[in-house]
């Protein structure tokens, strides 16, 4: 009997003792939190991604550029360094809401629209039309359609923000002096084209005796080769304007055309065969050893597969070409949204002006440049020197001081040239964002998704990601793509495209 | 004889030839990361690195030794796992021990009790909200504490216990000893083997477990190491802008990440021989004749 007490008191120690080590833990924490200046500043507590590592003796909060934010914008800025990855964040801004410690202001990425349309419609989010007039360089910093993607019943809930490189995406890149050494002209159509992806491929271009050179390459994502459906007008997953109205561009006639003519470049051997089971790096890594010549890639990748390209093999010289032009005239690669994050106020948020005041400050040109180029003794000679005339970043100083970036919450419209040259003026990355946006074919659906997208859309994505493949490596006949019009009807496309159609009626 | 021994030797060759391809299929991936580690960025992004290093470079190692950020969570991770498993492990054998008397009334409810934690549990929210009102967030115990005790650990070391000849506590007894004297000079001892598996999944638990620590820890101080590697891995694949790494560096983002995983599994492969040892111990040899 006196045995079995003992036991149950046993565990009942346990169980205070376990208590007792949280209660202990708990006193230490809160002491350190609630440190805040008190010189009468709004404050304004943040919550970013993170990930960024520090010099030593800096932290988000304390390092010159916060110093010289708060100075400039007599806005009290606390950031909460969240996670780097994007899903965790999004799961910790949610835990975030779900406790009551809700911070003023969040970037969320661009991917979660309809998070945020769901927390609109909760009230969990600061509605801001009328907020904004005020705010000149804020309103200008962003694109017009943009302002859709975070619109929910006619208010907006969100200040979308740009990316470095705007809008640009995908550029078409060629070996020159495999055209020079084969004899042929840079390919403008899309039957030429093919001829020198052919050429490419059967006549030795890299003149090592084998045949080991790959005509045009490609992977399992579409969008990294939207120039072959863009010379048909169709950009896979994107919406096009037809007779008034938007459609899905996957399942137009003119899809069907692009899927039979790229099948037939698989069939000839001129389109690389293992595309369906090639990653990113993989097909990276195609033109970095000089096995490929003629492929789409980012505008930035002068600075990264073409110029290992270039390390590798002195004698690869890469151009930027126009897209190929299709049978019909048309011509593109996809193109980019206006928009690659969105700016979130809570609607607890008390400072409100204090943050679009922070924000509209950062959205004007010369105070991005502080971010980017340093500023004081972080400026010149410490994070550029200025040679000829002309302003060369010093890397050393710009990897380390790599979060500075980070601060800067918005992005101007006006794209930063003086940055893009400074990282190079060899790799003419302005030339590159110019001809990537030039040629960029938009979605035309701008706005949030809609409720039978958030529903269907990703099975419907599958769905055209399956047939596609199969129809191009020619496990399916090409006409197997009216069955796939239809399924995508019947599973849930019919009521989108109507929804589509209601919110383009309703934006003319 | 000579022709069993024949085909015992033709049997030991392919038992031989088989574990080695094994163990060559588990070492591969390990000599992959470690030479990218080594390795230039123009032979990494070219795809000519497979299982020894191509364009030797020691950048990648210099760099990650130089930050301090990486010492830091470094040392909260060695905190973490010894702090971490001394607790799990008191507790672990405290609990273990009073749930494997039989004569504790109220046993096989508290063991349900016990196993239904294994099937259902609060979920992510509840658990965030639990620890915020307990004062744990931001502290090193809402890493220690919620993972105390792991049920499944718990039911092992306890059937083990149950093993343990009921004659030897009684006659330990018999000598006077109470509970704790019995659990320290003898369960403890005599399951030695069991402790020892337990504490290497306790400790290969806390080292590895990151999403803790992304969720309730925002103090970059207190950061365990599988944070800071996972910021290292991800921040350049998709969070930073294209443009913010320069072409031009010798070290490849690929090796930086290379050598912080190497330097973070460094310290468990340093751990396993010891702990191993402890595998193939039978100590209940000869401790009872019935």
């Amino acid at each position: 009997m006196k045995r079995t007490l003992i036991s149950i008191l046993l565990t009942a120690a346990l169980a205070v003792s376990a208590l007792a080590g949280c209660s202990s833990g708990g006193g230490k924490e809160e002491n350190g939190k609630n440190a805040s200046p008190a010189d009468g500043r709004p404050t304004v507590k943040a919550f970013i991604m993170g990930g960024a590592t520090f010099p030593d003796g800096e932290d988000i909060n304390h390092n010159p550029w916060m110093t010289m934010l708060r100075e400039e914008t007599g806005v009290d800025l606390q950031i909460q360094y969240g996670p780097a990855d994007a899903d965790e964040y999004m799961n910790k801004l949610n835990l975030m809401l779900a406790s009551g410690d809700i911070p003023d202001l969040f970037i969320i990425p661009s991917a979660n629209q309809s998070w945020l349309m769901d927390n609109a419609k909760l009230g969990a989010v600061m509605r801001l039309d009328g907020k904004l007039d005020r705010y000149a360089n804020l309103k200008n910093a962003v694109y017009p359609e943009a302002w859709d993607a975070v619109t929910y019943d006619g208010g907006i809930y969100g200040v979308p923000v740009l990316a470095d490189g705007n809008s640009a995406t995908d550029n078409v890149y060629i070996r020159k002096d495999w055209l020079d050494k084969l004899k042929l002209d840079v390919p403008k159509t899309l039957d030429e084209f093919s001829k020198v992806a052919k050429a490419f491929k059967e006549q030795d271009p890299d003149g090592n005796g084998k045949a080991d050179t790959l005509g045009l390459i490609a992977y399992d994502n579409m969008l990294a080769w939207s120039s072959l459906f863009g010379a048909f007008g169709v950009i896979p997953g994107y919406w096009v304007e037809k007779n008034g109205t938007l459609v899905p561009a996957d399942i137009q006639p003119e899809m069907k055309d692009a899927l039979a003519y790229i099948h037939q470049l698989f069939a000839d051997k001129v389109l690389d065969n293992e595309w369906p089971i090639t990653k990113k790096a993989a097909y990276e890594e195609k033109v970095a050893n000089g096995k490929a010549g003629l492929y789409e890639g980012s505008w930035a990748a002068v600075r990264s597969e073409i110029q290992t390209s270039r390390q590798n093999d002195p004698k690869a010289e890469w151009i930027a070409i126009a897209p190929p032009v299709g049978p019909g005239g048309k011509q593109g690669v996809f193109g980019g949204p206006k928009y690659k994050s969105i700016i979130v106020i809570s609607s607890q948020a008390h400072n409100v002006d204090a943050i679009l005041k922070l924000l509209d400050w950062q959205a004007v040109p010369e105070n991005r440049d502080k971010f980017v180029f340093g500023f004081g003794q972080y400026g010149e000679n410490f994070m550029y020197t200025k040679k000829n005339g002309s302003i060369e970043l010093n890397f050393e100083n710009h990897n380390k001081y790599g979060y500075r970036q980070q601060l800067m919450f918005m992005q101007p419209k006006e794209l930063n040239e003086q940055k893009m040259e400074a990282l190079g003026p060899q790799f003419k990355l302005n030339d590159m964002i110019k001809l990537s946006i030039q040629y960029g074919i938009p979605n035309a659906f701008t706005g949030a998704p809609t409720p039978s997208m958030v529903e269907n859309q990703s099975a419907l994505d599958k769905l055209r990601q399956e047939t596609f493949t199969k129809i191009i490596i020619g496990e399916l006949p090409v006409s197997a793509f009216d069955d796939f019009v239809a399924s995508y009807k019947a599973k849930g496309g019919d009521q989108i495209m109507k929804e589509v159609a209601d919110w383009y009626a309703q934006k003319k | 004889m000579r022709y069993a021994a024949l085909s015992d030797r033709i049997g030991h060759a392919v038992n031989l030839v088989l574990l080695a391809l094994m163990g060559l299929v588990a070492l591969f991936p390990f000599l992959h990361v470690l030479s990218q580690s080594l390795s230039s960025h123009a032979a990494i992004v070219s795809g000519r690195v497979t299982v020894y290093p191509v364009g030797l470079q020691l950048e990648a190692y210099q760099q990650l030794l130089q930050d301090r950020a990486f010492y830091r969570s470094f040392g909260v991770a060695i905190v973490r796992t010894v702090l971490g498993t001394a607790i799990n492990m008191t507790l672990t054998c405290l609990m273990a021990y009073s749930l494997s008397r039989k004569h504790l009334k109220g046993r096989g409810l508290i063991m349900n009790m016990i196993i239904f934690t294994m099937i259902f549990n609060g979920g992510m929210i509840p658990t965030f909200l639990l620890l915020k009102q307990l004062h744990l967030l931001d502290t090193i115990w809402s890493l220690l504490l919620p993972s105390a005790v792991s049920a499944f650990n718990l039911i092992l070391l306890k059937n083990f216990f149950q093993t343990i000849p009921e004659s030897l506590a009684e006659s330990a007894r018999i000598d006077g000893a109470g509970h704790g004297v019995i659990l320290r000079r003898l369960f403890v001892p005599l399951s030695l083997p069991a402790m020892a598996t337990l504490t290497l999944f306790y400790a290969v638990m806390h080292w590895n477990t990151y999403f803790d620590a992304v969720m309730y820890i925002n103090n970059p101080k207190l950061l365990p190491l599988q944070v800071y590697l996972r910021n290292v891995i991800v921040l350049n694949d998709s969070n930073m802008n294209v443009t913010d790494f320069s072409g031009a560096t010798l070290i490849s983002p690929e090796s930086l990440k290379a050598a912080a995983i190497i330097a973070s599994i460094v310290p468990m492969i340093a751990v396993y021989p010891f702990v191993q040892h402890y595998f193939v111990k039978g100590v209940m040899l000869g401790a009872v004749k019935e």
